[in-house]
């Protein structure tokens, strides 16, 4: 490589590294800053962590445990679901298999806007509107085509003959899967709950349909809420507020990523 | 065998239960969007059959042609300044003696993977009339720009080609890295230059992976509402009224629910035409 060019490729980066971050730096700095009142970024007089004492009491704390709630158990949901329907996928030959798979994969790329619809209708004729477990069956019902399809892609690298030994032995189908192929699936079994709660907990769209009483709302509708709620915006709290919600997805990514990308490249292949 | 069967029939039928619950959903919305079906009023207990004017309307309504010309404006320049920028970020990456690989990864990875919300916030907040964007043109000597107004359209593009670049990068750079180093190096002694190189040798070899980045991006760009939404509502008046924030605005602003149905309807047929493409490519890709 010449030495020049080098140079200027690092030129590059640089810049659009300092242009990708300015936006997010300023995130950070309103949210120490004990005077927040513009949403320019600059050097705050003092620091301050009021702003995050605020955002853990009140109805802030409230949202933040909405959304636990909604991210935890739609990640425990799917997970348990797509752990048993990924392994006929992986080692049964049944009929319409493939029409299925394909199916998953084209549900896991439609976007959610195109359900939004049909999914509220449904709820007002429940009358499941205005609960939490409306959002976590529909986010579940969204989630499950990623995880099977990244299990099953687990379940194909244990080698059949495991479960063959087993089976000579005497061992039942059930337990043959409950004792060789689940202790060996561990690393994908997580990815999957991980995944899974790191989209359910950045959701948007679906609780803001869903969900209308303030005290039920997760921290993503509330932060839309809060924003302009008395003229005045406050941007040290909303900060704050941001800062918190998008630690979770930041440590779950770079925990999984090497999975993650195993994964993505995997579902894209079919 | 009957113990397999048993086996599977009792695995697979969970799942296939939540599927039957969207596929009843999906069902009900096709029945609404014949009807006058509305969120509230009279005819919201009391919907009447009204056959195909839903969809007769649909044609007949500018704002529907308005959101079809601001979605295909807004997807076409998302994503080609994802892919592009994604991809120059990859082959910059993956050049030799780059020290600060993991750092612009790592930073551009960032404004991907925050939830969609803090993204609007952020940017909204960027593009503020007082906020960093304008402070930093006023350094530069260009007075202050009303961006959410002036260019709304222009603010969510360039906002979610910030936010969705990772994406494209993390995909080009898996590819790239299966392209073999003997290939650039033969192409070395040769005396080719970097461009011939990229030209001749990593575009082609990437060129399947370039496809299905590009198109699933495109399906993903068309459908996504929290960004635009967040940040404009669809206005000032219709500028940014992509499609799915036009169903969002019908649909739950204007209450009028058999419409909104019927208008999801079109998306949906839009969406599928894209993903058949795409699943017939893959066929195409599998095959070479």
């Amino acid at each position: 490589m010449r030495y020049p060019e080098t140079i200027a490729i690092h030129i590059i980066l640089i810049i659009i590294f300092i242009f990708t971050l300015i936006p997010l730096s300023w995130l950070f700095l309103a949210s120490l800053d004990p005077a927040a009142s513009s949403p320019t970024a600059k050097i705050p007089t003092g620091i301050t962590i009021e702003n995050f004492y605020r955002a853990f009491s009140g109805r802030p704390l409230r949202w933040i445990l909405n959304s636990l709630l909604i991210a935890v158990s739609t990640a425990t949901l799917v997970t348990f679901l797509a752990t048993m329907a990924a392994y006929p996928f992986s080692r049964m030959s049944f009929f319409g298999r493939n029409f299925l798979l394909y199916g998953f994969v084209f549900l896991r790329v439609i976007p959610v806007s195109t359900f939004i619809l049909p999914v509220y209708l449904i709820y007002v004729k429940l009358k499941l509107l205005n609960t939490h477990l409306s959002v976590i069956l529909t986010l579940s019902i969204l989630g499950i085509p990623f995880s099977l399809l990244l299990l099953k892609g687990f379940y194909d690298t244990i080698p059949i003959t495991f479960e063959e030994a087993s089976w000579i032995d005497g061992c039942s189908k059930w337990k043959s899967i409950f004792c060789i192929v689940l202790p060996q699936c561990g690393p994908g079994l997580a990815v999957a709950w991980f995944m899974t709660f790191m989209s359910a907990w950045g959701e948007f769209l679906i609780p803001f349909i869903l969900l209308r009483r303030m005290a039920l709302m997760p921290l993503s509708v509330g932060i839309f809420t809060t924003y302009g709620e008395h003229g005045v915006v406050n941007y040290g709290l909303l900060s704050s507020m941001s800062l918190l919600y998008a630690i979770p997805p930041i440590l779950v990514y770079f925990f999984v990523q090497k999975h993650l990308v195993k994964g993505m490249v995997g579902y894209i292949k079919g | 065998m009957r113990e397999n069967t048993k086996l599977t029939v009792s695995m697979l039928s969970p799942t296939l239960i939540f599927l039957f619950f969207l596929l009843v959903a999906v069902g009900w919305a096709i029945y609404a969007s014949f009807t006058d079906i509305m969120l509230l009023g009279p005819t919201a207990k009391s919907p009447q059959f009204i056959g195909l004017r839903n969809y007769e309307r649909l044609f007949k309504d500018p704002f529907f042609f308005n959101s079809l010309i601001k979605s295909v404006i807004y997807t076409s320049s998302v994503v080609a300044g994802q892919c592009v920028l994604g991809l120059f970020l990859a082959v910059l990456m993956s050049q030799k003696g780059v020290k600060i690989k993991s750092a612009v990864a790592v930073a551009v990875t960032l404004c991907w993977i925050i939830p969609d919300i803090v993204k609007v916030y952020t940017w909204g907040a960027f593009a503020h009339y007082e906020g960093t964007l304008n402070s930093i043109l006023r350094l530069v000597g260009v007075s202050s720009v009303r961006w959410f107004s002036e260019k709304p359209l222009e603010v969510c593009i360039i906002g979610n080609i910030w936010s969705g670049t990772a994406f494209s990068m993390i995909l080009f750079l898996s590819a790239l890295e299966t392209i073999p180093p003997q290939i650039y190096e033969a192409a070395d002694i040769d005396g080719s230059s970097s461009w011939q190189k990229f030209r001749y040798i990593t575009l082609p070899l990437a060129a399947p992976v370039i496809l299905v980045d590009l198109l699933l991006i495109t399906i993903w760009t068309f459908g996504y509402f929290t960004f635009v939404f967040g940040l404009t509502g669809g206005g000032p008046g219709h500028a940014t009224e992509i499609y799915p924030v036009f169903i969002y605005n019908e649909a739950f602003r204007l209450y009028k629910i058999g419409y909104g149905a019927a208008v999801s309807f079109i998306m949906t047929a839009i969406v599928g035409m894209i993903c058949i493409g795409y699943l017939i490519l893959l066929r195409r890709l599998e095959k070479v």
